[in-house]
């Protein structure tokens, strides 16, 4: 069984928003041909929860695929981030019904 | 070529600057070239700066400096329209940033981080993560919902006033037009922001995990910090804060794409905890 790390904040950035770079690490995944998978963090300040949600799934997609995934070197930031992910994806957060006014008088209420 | 006289707000209540961006763009057709008469605002805030840029670059419009010596400065400083650099440390302002969204994702995410590092200087330790959030969803949103090629950055730090503007803009296809892409709902813009706001991903079979980031960004900047939130897209326009949110349809106006201005206090004034917001 052959191993990989991946470097996460240098492979992308420190900071990591798109839930499209999630891509960027399968791809290297894709090209190791490992199965044993380290994905280590020690170079991530902080990441969306939409990178997070990506993420997670993506380590999920893999194991199904029998190969193994662990995460590394989390700060709390990030690790709150991926526990929050993980109850996103097993539990849907609730749609909210928000009470908005409707107003067509912007520049009117603007003025004054 | 058409002259759009340009107002510019009179104070610093953020719907003082709505107001301004408004009135601009009543008279501008989108995609249409004018030329922006700038020569007698006495500030150009965010709001107002960040899509006239946008527009400028896209368009080719043209515009006349300000009489102001100041202002002239500002724009200058802030690399009005097309942009300057990354910033430096020290300032108050973070300059226009346009970064190109359908390049090299790393370029895109480090140039995020890097104007994000900038702004966190000035923020409180405690509001540090509530700004990353909101602004790494809101951003993560141009990339994967505008279709739009560029996605514009500015923002505009007031020490003496102790808060932040943190403007986000695109050109692309709005909210409407991504439900009716992607879902095939037709909706109103007014209705297409409702949806947005109360969480109605435009994938639907990932609802659930996506949808979360434009709601729970208003509910953190205005009920956590206490701040301020805008969005609009094509005609319509949520203002929101920590009492209400108000939802405005302007006949006559449109925005292409979404632009997104938070305003946040920098003083810090109480215990924070993001994760409170986001379960």
């Amino acid at each position: 069984m052959m191993d990989t790390s991946i470097d996460l904040g240098k492979l992308i950035a420190p900071l990591i928003s798109t839930r499209l770079a999630v891509k960027i690490v399968e791809e290297k995944v894709l090209e190791s041909g490992c199965t044993n998978i380290i994905i280590d963090f020690k170079n991530v300040d902080f990441i969306s929860r939409s990178f997070a949600c990506a993420i997670v799934k993506m380590k999920k997609n893999f194991e199904e695929q029998k190969r193994t995934v662990n995460f590394l070197n989390m700060n709390k930031d990030v690790e709150q981030m991926i526990k929050i992910a993980e109850e996103h994806i097993s539990n849907p957060p609730k749609k909210e019904n928000l009470s908005i006014i409707e107003d067509d008088n912007l520049l009117k209420l603007a003025k004054s | 070529m058409r002259e759009i006289t340009v107002s510019a707000p009179e104070s610093d209540i953020l719907l003082e600057h709505l107001r301004s961006f408004v009135s601009t763009f009543l008279q501008v057709v989108p995609s249409s070239c004018v030329k922006f008469d700038l020569r007698k605002c006495n500030r150009i805030p965010p709001l107002l700066a960040l899509p006239l840029a946008a527009h400028i670059s896209r368009t080719g419009s043209v515009w006349m400096e300000p009489q102001s010596d100041r202002v002239k400065g500002y724009l200058y400083a802030i690399g009005f329209p097309s942009g300057a650099g990354m910033g430096q440390q020290g300032k108050s302002y973070f300059p226009i940033a346009v970064l190109e969204t359908y390049q090299n994702l790393e370029d895109f995410e480090k140039k995020q981080k890097l104007f994000l590092d900038l702004i966190c200087e000035k923020v409180p330790e405690g509001y540090k993560n509530p700004v990353k959030y909101s602004f790494s969803e809101l951003t993560t949103n141009v990339v994967e919902h505008s279709k739009s090629e560029k996605e514009y950055l500015f923002a505009q730090y007031y020490p003496k006033k102790k808060f932040m503007d943190i403007c986000i803009l695109d050109t692309g296809r709005g909210i409407a037009q991504t439900y009716k892409e992607e879902n095939k709902w037709e909706l109103s813009d007014k209705d297409a922001i409702t949806k947005a706001v109360e969480g109605y991903s435009t994938t639907k079979n990932l609802e659930g995990e996506r949808g979360c980031g434009l709601r729970h960004s208003i509910k953190i900047v205005c009920e956590g910090l206490e701040g301020e939130f805008i969005l609009v897209s094509g005609s319509a326009i949520l203002y929101s804060e920590k009492a209400e949110k108000k939802l405005f349809s302007v006949s006559n106006f449109y925005w292409q794409g979404v632009v997104v201005l938070f305003r946040i206090p920098t003083r810090e004034a109480k215990q924070f905890n993001l994760y409170d917001f986001i379960k």
